[in-house]
């Protein structure tokens, strides 16, 4: 059987909706997105849902993400809350601290190969 | 009620028209810098500026976006799904590398907030930097911080990661391709997990599995900070 592009979609809208159906029973401190998606790789796992189903939608959403990044992009720009956020300050902690974040599990991760590599040697 | 779906239509018919323009223009010429995101996004700012068009018929339009976005988290499941053996195999690797990075990055930013004497309401805005955008959205509200700041915050630091990220991994020395991946996808989410593609087919996947690992590690540690800080 051959999932329109359609019936795909309304799979993965079902499954966001899932997901914040549980967060509100539950109280899950998660949000609804995240529990959707651990929902629907759940069902994947268990076979109820096949990746046939959903694959070929998601590919494409996620191959052209970087679209998605534009509005708010340009909203922030246009819009006067941008202004007041440019202080130095600020700008001087992302900068810093994406340095450190991207510097620290780069290095974790060579590190730990590094000792794994020379256990095995 | 019109007006809204007007806007909707106009916010989302320029951004897909932009889209392709600068997806055509990076595809002719193959440039670094003509990245889509950034001519798209530079040029739609400029034709709302220079044109008469009501800034905020672009802004109540854009919510819609918001939808997309969360769609797109929920898709996440299908590369997870795919990449569960690899994951499985590289457990201890993605986790340490994920913690790390977040962890550095939240102390770091929690650091600097104190050096500069930051409100809270801007620090809960700052926590969630690196993580994907709309996971970021719920964990700063329910720190208490605020929307626009939260999106901008995560924009320029995923922008920021994503244009330095590549060559201070280089200027470092760091030469595995899963610290490469994991690094990028950590910090600039699902930017970096886009541009670690790039490198290769492993730099590609730790990357998008890092963006997942790091969104779920940190909205569950939430809870947990959140007392902490005592906000």
């Amino acid at each position: 059987m051959k999932w329109s592009w359609v019936a795909q979609l309304f799979i993965i809208i079902g499954f966001l909706i899932f997901g914040y159906i549980t967060v509100k029973f539950f109280h899950i401190p998660l949000p609804g997105s995240v529990v959707g998606m651990i929902l629907l790789f759940m069902f994947l796992m268990i076979g109820l849902i096949k990746i046939e189903w959903i694959e070929k939608l998601s590919t494409f959403q996620l191959k052209h993400l970087t679209f998605l990044f534009i509005p708010p992009i340009v909203s922030l720009f246009i819009s006067t809350a941008f202004l007041r956020m440019m202080h130095w300050n600020v700008l001087i902690i992302i900068v810093v601290s994406s340095i450190c974040c991207l510097l620290a599990s780069a290095y974790a991760v060579e590190r730990y190969e590094k000792i794994k590599r020379r256990n095995i040697e | 009620m019109t007006a809204i779906i007007g806007n909707v239509l106009f916010c989302l018919s320029a951004t897909i028209i932009f889209y392709f323009f600068g997806l055509k223009l990076f595809q002719k010429y193959r440039k670094a810098w003509l990245n889509p995101l950034y001519i798209s996004s530079g040029l739609l700012i400029l034709l709302i500026l220079s044109s008469n068009i009501n800034p905020n018929t672009y802004l109540q339009g854009s919510f819609i976006f918001d939808v997309l976005l969360q769609l797109a988290v929920v898709s996440l499941a299908v590369p997870l799904y795919k990449q569960w053996s690899f994951l499985r195999k590289n457990y201890k690797k993605v986790l340490l590398g994920v913690i790390c990075g977040t962890a550095m990055g939240v102390i770091s930013v929690s650091a600097m907030a104190h050096l500069f004497h930051l409100q809270d309401q801007l620090v809960a805005s700052l926590i969630p930097k690196s993580v994907t955008l709309p996971v970021a959205l719920t964990i700063s509200n329910n720190l208490g911080g605020l929307t626009s700041t939260t999106v901008f915050i995560v924009i320029i630091s995923a922008l920021i990661s994503v244009t330095i990220g590549p060559k201070l991994l280089k200027r470092f020395g760091i030469k595995s391709k899963a610290a490469k991946g994991l690094a990028m996808g950590t910090s600039a989410q699902m930017l970096g997990a886009n541009r670690s593609l790039i490198w290769g087919e492993e730099e590609g996947a730790m990357g998008s599995v890092a963006m997942t690992t790091s969104a779920v590690f940190l909205s569950i540690s939430v809870p947990v900070l959140s007392l902490v800080m005592n906000v």
